[in-house]
């Protein structure tokens, strides 16, 4: 029998339908007019949001991603529509996240030709994608999409760009899909040495002064239980990097803070004071470690990584265990013992007695005329839904969100941290949204970072989304200008902003909005803005010079964290 | 201290390929300085000798960020001036070069 055909337009849509793709971010053009004409005859099934901006649309795929743990997709066309996607792939790889990026291609007669909107995206993309392939030819898109999808999500997560010639769109051919389950010589996973996991356990099981430092790599791995586990029986605490937040819940006992730049200043500190440092799922960033030269050098230091690539890479590490988390830290449970290290813990504590006294009493509890971001995320924390997710832009919003916000259940910080995108805030908080319908969205943003993906007000307008937007607005580049003052002598150099009037603009988009500037209005305000049913955008205008403390400065050791 | 490395690989013949070996010597500055591309024992199958001076705790992140690769199926290097081998080559389960 002759098997039915079908265009590479309906062979893409129906491939996605096979691995249960359920929203497409996208922005249509000229190149993937017929895959858009294809959407239209499968909207019962897929549903296309449709954003204001190609950023937007990537920036909204990684939201969802995040937030559901499965691939995002994109749309786009060529040229601009697929040039405009680097800044997101870039962000997605340098934050693992899986995404698969679809853009169309002038018909393959026209490559290297200069044709219009003809830009060679694969060559571009190269260093800001996980793999990319280009197809010209229908017979070819089962087998790159079902590739596609196996890659993003197989090991440690990332971006894919696939690009489609318009020729390859129309041609038909049979459609013959099955799901991928490996990719010739690529191992994702790789072995686990029992020898290592042995040596660990001893080591975890002679320490003192344990200290376990997670990242994003216990989220990926859904090992958020086994981890609890963990540290419960052996009594470790534990410290998160920024987008580790969330995976252990910020009032646990043995959870002791935000390791980095502007992270707590107990974890940074004994991060030099503990004697076995275990890193689960996370990569020793710059951010976290400052000088490396002066890192955790008295710890012995275990890893628990998927990717070879991060052993060892900025920190020398003497124990590294590859593997899927889930899965080594299952195996070190079984082989450590109960313990119990209270004296260690009780450091901790006094330590953040210290940093509450300078610090985060002032930010929370402020007698200062201006409002400070700390006390917008206090009543926000009062106020929210137990499961409420957060999304940040990239700031000093972001820091103080990341450090105050009360973190209670899994996957609830979404915010760009390798690559610290700003502009990244509000299109990810639509993508959370579409991927968590039930939860609660709480969207953080300054007045920067808003303005450089404000289109997508138009996006949250058109699907009605209720989307809570607390823009935190001190008329600064807020973070450059804290850095200036302290690291260039008070010259704000291009940093101060003149704003338009977000209330109307929020307006404009039929979004409910309130500007609040004094300390008594603000806890109504929150309330009002979080029992709201729709989208809200709350302006806070807050201290234009406040700063973010703690503070490691760049170049400095973890131990030289600065409290003002 | 600067070394000179021949590092060599096997790999499956796809388009751009190379180019993902190059950013990986670009993104940290290094230059090459000889190259070389041919079949391998079977059509499909590439070899790429590449020589490079670079820093020694360099080269095992680069090896590693090549592994990494899709397409990539082996890869060894090996210090040019004293013939040594990054790891002991076990020629029975070595693919042809």
């Amino acid at each position: 029998m002759k098997k039915e055909s079908f265009t590479g337009s309906e062979i893409l849509i129906k491939a996605l339908l096979a691995e249960e793709v359920k929203y497409i971010f996208g922005y249509p053009g000229g190149a993937i007019m017929p895959i858009y004409d294809t959407i239209l005859h499968y909207k019962d099934e897929i549903c296309h949001i449709l954003t204001r901006h190609e950023q937007g649309a990537i920036h909204a795929a990684q939201g969802y991603a995040r937030v559901t743990g499965k691939a995002g997709v994109c749309f786009t066309t060529s040229g601009p529509g697929a040039t405009n996607l680097i800044t997101g792939l870039a962000d997605a790889l340098i934050d693992s996240t899986p995404l698969v990026c679809i853009t169309g291609q002038v018909s393959s007669h026209l490559l290297g030709t200069d044709a219009f909107q003809e830009i060679d995206i694969i060559d571009i993309s190269i260093p800001a994608t996980k793999w990319n392939a280009q197809i010209t030819d229908a017979k070819d898109i089962c087998k790159i999409i079902c590739q596609a999808f196996y890659i993003v999500q197989a090991g440690r997560p990332g971006p894919v760009l696939v690009d489609i010639t318009k020729n390859a769109q129309f041609q038909t051919t049979s459609f013959d899909y099955s799901l991928c389950t490996s990719v010739n010589h690529f191992k994702p996973y790789p072995d686990t040495e029992e020898e290592k996991i042995q040596d660990a356990a001893k080591l975890i099981n002679t320490a003192k002064r344990p200290l376990a430092i997670i990242g994003q790599g216990v989220i990926l791995a859904h090992a958020e239980e086994e981890l609890k586990h963990f540290i419960e029986k052996t009594d470790i605490p534990v410290a998160s990097t920024l987008l580790g937040l969330g995976t252990i819940e910020s009032r646990h006992p043995l959870y002791m803070g935000m390791l980095g730049m502007h992270g707590n200043y107990a974890p940074n500190l004994l991060t030099n004071e503990c004697d076995v440092l275990i890193a689960i799922g996370m990569r020793f960033d710059d951010r976290v470690t400052g000088n490396v030269k002066k890192y955790a050098k008295q710890a012995q230091i275990i890893h628990l990584e998927i990717d070879p690539c991060e052993i060892s890479k900025n920190i020398h590490c003497d124990i590294p265990i590859l593997g899927d988390c889930k899965v080594t830290l299952t195996r070190l449970i079984n082989l450590t013992q109960k313990a119990n290290h209270q004296a260690w813990v009780k450091t901790f504590g006094e330590l953040k007695v210290k940093e509450e006294e300078v610090v985060i009493y002032n930010d929370l509890h402020p007698t200062k005329e201006g409002l400070t971001m700390g006390e917008v995320i206090k009543w926000i924390n009062h106020y929210k839904r137990k499961n409420a997710v957060l999304v940040t832009d990239v700031g000093q919003h972001q820091m103080i969100a990341s450090r105050y916000f009360n973190f209670t259940a899994p996957k609830s910080q979404i915010t760009s941290g390798g690559l610290g995108t700003m502009g990244f805030g509000l299109p990810a908080a639509i993508g959370v949204q579409f991927g968590a319908k039930e939860r609660q969205v709480i969207c953080i943003v300054g007045d920067g970072g808003i303005q450089m993906t404000v289109q997508e007000l138009g996006t949250i307008l058109q699907n009605d989304l209720p989307i809570k937007i607390v823009l935190l607005n001190n008329g600064f580049l807020g973070m450059v200008r804290q850095w200036q003052q302290l690291f260039f002598e008070k010259r704000y150099s291009c940093t101060e902003l003149v704003n338009p009037d977000f209330v109307q603009l929020a307006s404009a988009y039929n979004i409910q909005a309130q500007k609040v500037d004094r300390r008594e209005q603000l806890e109504a305000a929150i309330k009002k803005m979080l029992n709201n049913k729709g989208a809200y955008l709350l302006e806070v205008i807050v201290e234009k010079e406040d700063n973010v403390f703690p503070m490691i400065p760049s170049g400095a050791a973890v131990d030289e964290i600065r409290l003002t | 201290m600067k070394q000179k490395f021949r590092i060599m690989i096997l790999a499956d013949d796809l388009s751009r390929l190379l180019s993902r070996i190059l950013i990986i010597f670009n993104r940290r500055n290094l230059t090459i300085k000889n190259m070389n591309i041919c079949q391998g024992v079977t059509p499909e199958v590439l070899r790429y000798t590449i020589d490079l001076e670079c820093i020694d705790n360099q080269i095992d992140q680069l090896i590693k960020q090549i592994e990494k690769l899709i397409g990539v199926n082996y890869i060894f290097y090996y210090q040019a001036e004293t013939g040594e081998f990054s790891q002991p080559i076990n020629w029975e389960n070595t693919p042809p070069l």
